[in-house]
C-alpha cells in the first residue's frame, strides 16, 4: 500500500508555502507603490532573492510562515531608514530578514513581530546607525544567542510589569 | 473518477478495513479512497490546500495575529491538533459515503469546529467517568493508584487543549492499567483509560476490601515493597488470584491462596498441553462475572505465557500471592 504519511504532514504543507512564490514575488513588487516615495524599487530579481533568503533563514531556523510573512512589514519599515538607499536596500533587507528569524527563534517567540521590528529598525539605526556589519557581530554570532536570550527576558518582565 | 457515483454498499466492499486507522483517519481514509482511485488527484489536492488555509488561520490565532511564523515544531503540532479535530468530526458519521461526501465539500475549518464540539461532548463524559473511578475506588495506600485517581487524571482533563494541542495529554498519568492503549491520542486515550479503569475497580470491588487489603499486604510484604510505591496494576493482582480461586472452585469472596494451593494447581495442570491448560483456564475465567467479562479474558490472554510458565517451572506460589 501507498504510505500516506507524505498526505497532510508539516513537509507537505511547507512545500505548498513554497509553490506559492511566485504569487509572493508579486505581492512583493506590488510594495514598489509604497517604498518609492524612498527613492527605492525592487526589482523581480531582488524580490526573488529576498524570498529564497527568507526560506533558507526559516530553515536554518527552524520555523514555519504561511503567506509572505515578515518581508512585507519588515520591508515597509527598513524603507524609512536613514541609512539604506536605491543601492544598498535590496542586500540590506537580506541580511535584516536573517536576523529577524534568527531573532524570532532565539527569543522562543514571545517578541511579536511588529515589536520586533520596531527593535531591529532602533538598533540600526540608532544605536548602529546604519552599519549592518557591527549589529550582525553583535547580535548575530554566536555571543549573540545569549543576547537575544537576554532580551526575550527583559521582554517577559516588561510585559510582566505593564500587565500589573 | 468520483466516488459519488458509488453506493455506500460498494463503497464499504472496495475499502480495505485494515488501511483504514481510525487514529489518523483523514489521512489514512484519503490515501485508501486514491488508492482505489474512488478519489482523483485533484480532489486530494483540494482537500491539501482546505488544510493549508485552515493551519494558517490557526496559526494566526495562536499568535494572535501577532506573528507570521512559528517555530516547525508547533506548527507540526497545530497541523496535527487540526487532523485530530477533523478526524473527530467524521467520527460521528456512521455511513462512509457521507464521510466522503464530507470530506469533499466541508471547508476543513467547520470540520475543524464541528470535531471540536464532538472533543467537548467527549471531555464531559470523560469527566463523569474520573468520577465514577473516584467513587469506585479501592482503598489502598498505593500512591501511583491515589495521585492518578486524585490529581493527575484531573491535571490531564484541565489543562486538555482542544484547539492547538487536541491530540496530546499532558502530564503524568503514572499508574499502569492492566492492557495499555498504544494507539488512542488525546481525549480518546483520557476517555479509553478512564473506561478500562473503571471496568477495573468495578471487577475489584467484587471482593471485600478486607481481603483485598490482605492480598495487597502479603504482595508488597513477599516483594519487600514499602505498601505505598509499588508501580503495579492492582486489578491484574487480583485477577490472578481470583482466577485460580475460581479454578479451585473456593469461596467466591476469597483471594488469597496459599502456598499449598499453589502446588495442587501445579500437580492439576501441570501434566497438560499448553493449548488444553489455556482454554481450561479460558472457561474458568468465563465464569467470573465482576467487570467486563471481555476485558478479563484479554487480560488473561495477555497474562497467559507468564502463567503457563509459572507452572511448568513450579513457580506459580511466586507469580501468585500466596501465603504459607
Amino acid at each position: 500500500m501507498k504510505n500516506n504519511r507524505g498526505l497532510f504532514n508539516i513537509g507537505t504543507v511547507l512545500a505548498m508555502n513554497r509553490s506559492n512564490d511566485e504569487e509572493y514575488s508579486r505581492q512583493l513588487l506590488a510594495l514598489n507603490d509604497t517604498i518609492d516615495q524612498y527613492g527605492i524599487v525592487l526589482t523581480a530579481e531582488q524580490t526573488r532573492d529576498l524570498l529564497s533568503t527568507r526560506q533558507r533563514a526559516l530553515n536554518e531556523n527552524h520555523r514555519v510562515e504561511m503567506g509572505v510573512g515578515a518581508v512585507i512589514p519588515l520591508a515597509k519599515k527598513f524603507a524609512g531608514s536613514a541609512y539604506l538607499d536605491a543601492g544598498n536596500f535590496a542586500d540590506g533587507m537580506n541580511i535584516i530578514l536573517e536576523m529577524f528569524y534568527y531573532y524570532k527563534t532565539e527569543t522562543r517567540d514571545v517578541i511579536p513581530d511588529d515589536d520586533l521590528i520596531d527593535m531591529l529598525y532602533e538598533w540600526f539605526e540608532y544605536k548602529y546607525q546604519g552599519d549592518l556589519e557591527l549589529m550582525q557581530n553583535d547580535y548575530f554570532d554566536k555571543a549573540g544567542k545569549n543576547a537575544a536570550e537576554e532580551n526575550a527576558e527583559e521582554y517577559d518582565e516588561l510585559i510582566a510589569e505593564q500587565d500589573s | 473518477m468520483s466516488q459519488q457515483s458509488l453506493p455506500e454498499s460498494l463503497l464499504r466492499q472496495k475499502l480495505e478495513k485494515a488501511n483504514i486507522k481510525y487514529n489518523d483517519y483523514l489521512r489514512s481514509l484519503t490515501g485508501e479512497l486514491l488508492r482505489l482511485e474512488l478519489i482523483s488527484e485533484e480532489q486530494a489536492e483540494i482537500i491539501r490546500v482546505g488544510l493549508f488555509d485552515s493551519l494558517e488561520k490557526l496559526m494566526r490565532i495562536y499568535t494572535n495575529d501577532r506573528s507570521s511564523s512559528l517555530m516547525t515544531e508547533t506548527a507540526n503540532s497545530i497541523l496535527r491538533s487540526l487532523l485530530y479535530n477533523i478526524d473527530c468530526a467524521m467520527m460521528d458519521i456512521s455511513n462512509i459515503e457521507t464521510v466522503v461526501d464530507t470530506i469533499l465539500t466541508t471547508p476543513m475549518m467547520e470540520l475543524y469546529y464541528r470535531g471540536m464540539v464532538r472533543i467537548r461532548r467527549l471531555k464531559c463524559e470523560t469527566a463523569g467517568l474520573l468520577a465514577k473511578a473516584k467513587r469506585t475506588r479501592l482503598r489502598l495506600p498505593n500512591v501511583f493508584y491515589n495521585q492518578t485517581l486524585d490529581v493527575s487524571l484531573m491535571q490531564a482533563l484541565k489543562s486538555y487543549d482542544e484547539h492547538f494541542h487536541s491530540h496530546l495529554i499532558s502530564g503524568d498519568i503514572d499508574y499502569p492499567l492492566a492492557i495499555q492503549s498504544n494507539t488512542l491520542r488525546g481525549i480518546h486515550y483520557l476517555r479509553g483509560y478512564l473506561m478500562d479503569l473503571c471496568v477495573e475497580n468495578a471487577f475489584c470491588r467484587e471482593y471485600e476490601g478486607e481481603e483485598i487489603a490482605r492480598l495487597y499486604k502479603i504482595f508488597c510484604d513477599k516483594n519487600h515493597f514499602p505498601y505505598s510505591e509499588p508501580r503495579v496494576n492492582l486489578y491484574t493482582i487480583l485477577f490472578n488470584n481470583a482466577l485460580f480461586n475460581e479454578y479451585l472452585r473456593k469461596d467466591p469472596g476469597s483471594l488469597v491462596l496459599t502456598v499449598d494451593e499453589c502446588d495442587i494447581i501445579e500437580v492439576l495442570l501441570g501434566d497438560m498441553s499448553r493449548e488444553d491448560r489455556g482454554n481450561l483456564l479460558r472457561l474458568t475465567a468465563s465464569r467470573m462475572m465482576g467487570g467486563d467479562p471481555s476485558y478479563n479474558m484479554r487480560v488473561l490472554n495477555k497474562s497467559l505465557p507468564g502463567i503457563q510458565n509459572a507452572i511448568e517451572h513450579h513457580r506459580l506460589k511466586n507469580y501468585l500471592v500466596a501465603e504459607l
